[in-house]
């Protein structure tokens, strides 16, 4: 589809959202040709060591994120469109959503760290620490912001700079939604 | 595009989760693929986690309605991720 085509074209949420938004990619970018360059350098190292991972754990924590990304999604077009009564509820989901992959993580790293894998055991556990240290740190103030979506939500009416504070939040949870899935793709299907 | 266009009862917000979480399913496959075609998994891998990506922007994040700088900078960026991340991996 072509930007033409676009009937009219207007900036979802608040610009700065979005330069926060490139600023993170292009972070995020370097951690990921960081583990593509160590899958290709140590290709042992980093296959063992994946195989101590449990997939089930990535598996949950993905469709844990997309489903909040669409609980979110659709808050924000209801809010926007002035649909429903309580709107809430789906930033509520994607909260509940969000604080159970936090739990989620803890287990899997409680587990790892008692099976005697830690940052200083090789590159790949330095990597999966770290970054998805870095994303639990994004998940944890994603909550934080769907906490805040939920009161602007249940405001009596909303005006057009709640609706950009609802965008803006939204942006920053799909944000979190996506390096995810990057994430989950290197660290544990490779 | 309104997202309350309905495609066989579902709204396109709800074909694009559907979407995505059968990507997901799709790239674990890819994951159980043996050893002998592990360019084939991993090419598969990364392709799907571009598509999904891609989905999350175009729809969740509104890119649809977006500015053609914003919706071709996000669109340059996860084609470019991938291919980068193609070339690391599979050419030797």
């Amino acid at each position: 589809m072509s930007g033409a085509s676009r009937p009219r074209a207007q900036v979802p949420g608040e610009i700065g959202i979005w330069a926060f938004v490139a600023g993170d990619l292009l972070v995020f970018s370097v951690f990921f040709i960081l583990i593509a360059l160590g899958q290709r350098e140590m290709t042992d190292v980093f296959s063992t060591s994946r195989e101590s991972l449990n997939l089930y754990f990535g598996l949950c924590n993905t469709l844990l994120l997309l489903t909040g990304s669409w609980f979110v999604a659709i808050g924000v077009e209801r809010c926007r469109d002035g649909q429903g009564s309580d709107n809430a509820r789906w930033f509520k989901l994607a909260t509940g959503c969000g604080l159970v992959f936090v739990i989620n993580k803890i287990f899997e790293w409680e587990a790892k760290i008692g099976a005697g894998f830690t940052p200083l055991t090789n590159d790949f556990f330095m990597y999966f620490f770290i970054f998805t240290g870095i994303h639990l740190l994004h998940v944890v103030v994603g909550v934080v912001v769907l906490i805040f979506l939920c009161k602007v939500s249940q405001r009596p009416t909303l005006n057009s700079r709640d609706i950009r504070t609802l965008e803006s939040g939204g942006i920053f949870w799909h944000l979190v939604d996506l390096l995810w899935i990057m994430l989950f793709a290197l660290l544990y299907l490779l | 595009m309104s997202n309350y266009k309905t495609y066989f009862g579902f709204s396109t917000m709800t074909w694009a989760w559907l979407f995505l979480v059968g990507t997901t399913l799709l790239a674990w496959w890819f994951g159980f693929i043996d050893a002998e075609n592990m360019h084939l998994a991993t090419t598969g891998v990364i392709i799907a986690g571009a598509a999904k990506i891609w989905i999350i922007g175009y729809q969740f994040m509104e890119l649809h309605r977006a500015p053609s700088i914003l919706y071709y900078s996000f669109l340059s960026w996860t084609v470019g991720i991938a291919i980068v991340l193609l070339t690391i991996l599979t050419i030797s």
